[in-house]
């Protein structure tokens, strides 16, 4: 019996991409986490047989949402009803986690923001816009000069007894500082922990800044896993924050929250999952302004394109 | 022969300042070709790193008239911020590449209409006083009728059932604007047109997501400058407002009185001349957020000094009226990705708001 209604969201990251399935009550049936590693198609595939496997035969997908930078070209290609700019999808995806959420901090591979709510709603939000010294890529590239695992990272920070103080401002500027308080003699672990909170510093200064932080407070994003950072945000702000063990998955949840929201629903096949995609870049070669035209094909035939900014680009 | 003249792409403005020009000058103004990305980059390459965007696309622009069309005088139109006094460094820079041309500023920073006819008078010595007042006459007439028109059309274009309509007649109202011979002519022009544009049907919410917006004179006049966010907002059911256009610009230029007055209906939240249009942006701010629109959007031009300024006076007016303001930089390399993320999270955000408030 296939009786009861699921709703499939997907999170399509720069580093990351994650897939969840839940039922109607937001109940999370199956999640999967992968690195999108650079080709967002396989890696939806890969994350769509590892959701399949994991739900029970009894549950039916009837609608699908697609969040993240990716969320075009995998909305196109799995047929999504919702295609959700990322901002709306964590705080709905968060929201059905803690439901009295005042302030979401997220911190992502390439990307940080942070979204105030006031009775469940968003009232203001800000995104990083010029600088990567408050991400996640700042972090793992600091940590592979280091010769540390992102996993070791935290654990690692958290046994410093005196952080190295390290410039927040700017990536570059971090990055020499890093070295001049390794040169000097610092150990390993002061100045990773140095490293977290030039990281909390540096979101504070810029995304967070001008911004009434209030409580509750929560904090996702692949970040949210580093437990020396959760604890300098704590320090600097002076209340608890709470990182919840589906952090990495909010996007994905908000996007599959939304589905519930369409009237329309069309029964989601997994098997998409062995169709071939294609996409594939055009210059249009109507005018100087050369636009860069995105066409989708699935199984060859053009299902979608987008980037023309005048119909002479129209395809 | 006439001299050919060309001017930098500036929205629609670059319309009455042809008249102004063809009418005061012996000279023919063409059409600058379209700014593409290839202009921005041509542009970006020849200019300081630092130095704010529309300088570079407007340096850009020059370069693709220079090469493509067979102009030989540039107009710069200046006004009101140190756009204004950057004519000089293009000069330079155009020079320094091996153009040859003359270069007119129409506007420096302290324009007003005898500085603007003794500028005139310098490249047409038989320009009376008189000819010039009867032409500016008519130019302020189709300003301020443009003006209203592309308000109205802000407000509506959202709505209008046959879509593009809004488009098609501000633009015949264009065309024929360059026809008429003076300002009861345009009066009788932009009448007619006030009229066709009341009896375009729209379908208007009762109530609408109505945005205000606010920033530099570039960033908010010249589409290319800003990633055509007007036509973004209406194809996403938005109601624009924008007070700040020509009209108010030159108010505010032409007559210190308005600059007090700007300053006094700023609530409180600035009480000195803070440099480029700061105030007026401030003013409008407050202006919009106690009339009650439902969030504001400030542009600027990357490397914008007077909109800084601008922003932090801004979060305040945000707090405590209640309103949210999104902060968008426009730089040579913005991408539009980037941009519509942020845009339809706020457009998210205002809807979610407004559902609530109903409950």
């Amino acid at each position: 019996m296939k009786e009861a209604k699921a709703y499939l969201g997907i999170d399509i990251g720069s580093i990351s991409t994650k897939g969840v399935v839940i039922d109607s009550n937001n109940e999370i049936l199956a999640d999967s986490y992968l690195w999108t590693a650079g080709n967002p198609l396989n890696a939806v595939k890969s994350v769509l047989k590892e959701l399949k496997s994991q739900l029970k035969p009894d549950y039916t997908v009837v609608n699908v949402g697609t969040t993240g930078s990716a969320r075009k070209l995998i909305g196109a290609a799995l047929s999504a009803k919702i295609i959700k700019n990322e901002i709306t999808a964590h705080a709905v995806g968060t929201l059905s986690i803690v439901p009295d959420v005042r302030t979401i901090l997220e911190i992502g591979g390439q990307d940080s923001k942070i979204i105030l709510l006031n009775n469940g709603v968003v009232s203001d939000y800000a995104m990083n816009t010029l600088c990567a010294a408050g991400t996640g890529s700042f972090l793992s590239s600091q940590a592979r000069r280091l010769d540390l695992t992102l996993e070791e990272f935290g654990p690692l920070a958290l046994t410093s007894k005196n952080p190295a103080k390290i410039a927040a401002r700017c990536t570059v500027f971090a990055e020499s500082d890093l070295v001049h308080k390794a040169q000097i003699g610092y150990s390993k672990a002061d100045i990773v922990a140095g490293l977290c909170r030039a990281v909390v510093l540096n979101y504070l200064n810029n995304v967070g800044k001008g911004k009434r932080i209030m409580e509750p407070v929560v904090f996702g994003g692949g970040v949210s896993k580093n437990a020396a950072v959760v604890k300098e945000f704590e320090r600097e702000l002076g209340v608890p924050v709470y990182v919840d063990g589906r952090g990495h998955l909010t996007g994905a949840l908000g996007a599959a929250v939304l589905c519930k929201t369409q009237k329309e629903e069309t029964i989601f096949d997994f098997d998409v999952a062995d169709i071939k995609f294609e996409t594939k870049g055009v210059e249009c070669p109507h005018c100087p302004n050369n636009c860069e035209i995105i066409c989708v094909y699935k199984d060859e035939k053009l299902i979608d394109a987008w980037g023309n900014k005048c119909e002479r680009g129209a395809v | 022969m006439k001299k050919i003249a060309v001017m930098p792409n500036l929205g629609d403005y670059n319309i009455p300042l042809k008249i102004l020009v063809e009418r005061c000058l012996d000279m023919r103004v063409i059409q600058c070709p379209p700014t593409t990305k290839k202009t921005v980059e041509v542009g970006a390459k020849n200019s300081p790193d630092t130095i704010c965007t529309p300088y570079k696309i407007t340096l850009g622009n020059f370069i693709d008239c220079l090469e493509q069309t067979d102009a030989t005088v540039l107009i710069m139109p200046g006004i009101a911020c140190r756009l204004g006094l950057y004519d000089v460094l293009q000069k330079q820079a155009l020079e320094d590449l091996g153009y040859k041309f003359e270069m007119l500023v129409l506007f420096d920073y302290a324009a007003n209409a005898m500085r603007l006819y003794n500028t005139l008078s310098k490249y047409n010595s038989g320009l009376t006083e008189d000819d010039f007042n009867k032409v500016l006459d008519t130019v302020v007439r189709i300003v301020l009728d443009m003006d209203e028109l592309a308000d109205y059309r802000r407000r509506n274009g959202a709505f209008e059932i046959t879509k593009g309509e809004f488009e098609k007649n501000y633009k015949a109202y264009l065309v024929k604007a360059l026809e008429v011979k003076d300002a009861a002519e345009a009066k009788k022009l932009g009448a007619e047109y006030k009229k066709v544009f009341k009896s375009i049907k729209v379908v208007k919410p009762k109530k609408p997501i109505r945005i205000g917006l606010i920033g530099d004179l570039y960033s908010v006049f010249e589409p290319h400058g800003n990633c055509d966010i007007e036509r973004w907002l209406a194809a996403n059911g938005v109601e624009i407002v924008r007070d700040m256009d020509l009209t108010c610009t030159v108010k505010t230029m032409l007559d210190l009185g308005s600059l007090k007055q700007l300053i006094a209906s700023s609530g409180g939240y600035v009480d000195y001349h803070i440099g480029g249009v700061a105030n007026i942006t401030v003013s409008h701010a407050y202006g919009m957020a106690k009339r009650g629109v439902d969030g504001l959007i400030h542009m600027k031009a990357a490397s914008c000094s007077p909109e800084i300024t601008a922003m932090s006076i801004l979060q305040n007016i945000s707090r405590d009226l209640d309103t949210p303001i999104i902060y968008l930089t426009f730089d040579t390399e913005t991408s539009e990705a980037g941009l519509h993320t942020r845009l339809e999270a706020f457009l998210d955000m205002l809807n979610m708001k407004k559902v609530k408030c109903k409950k």
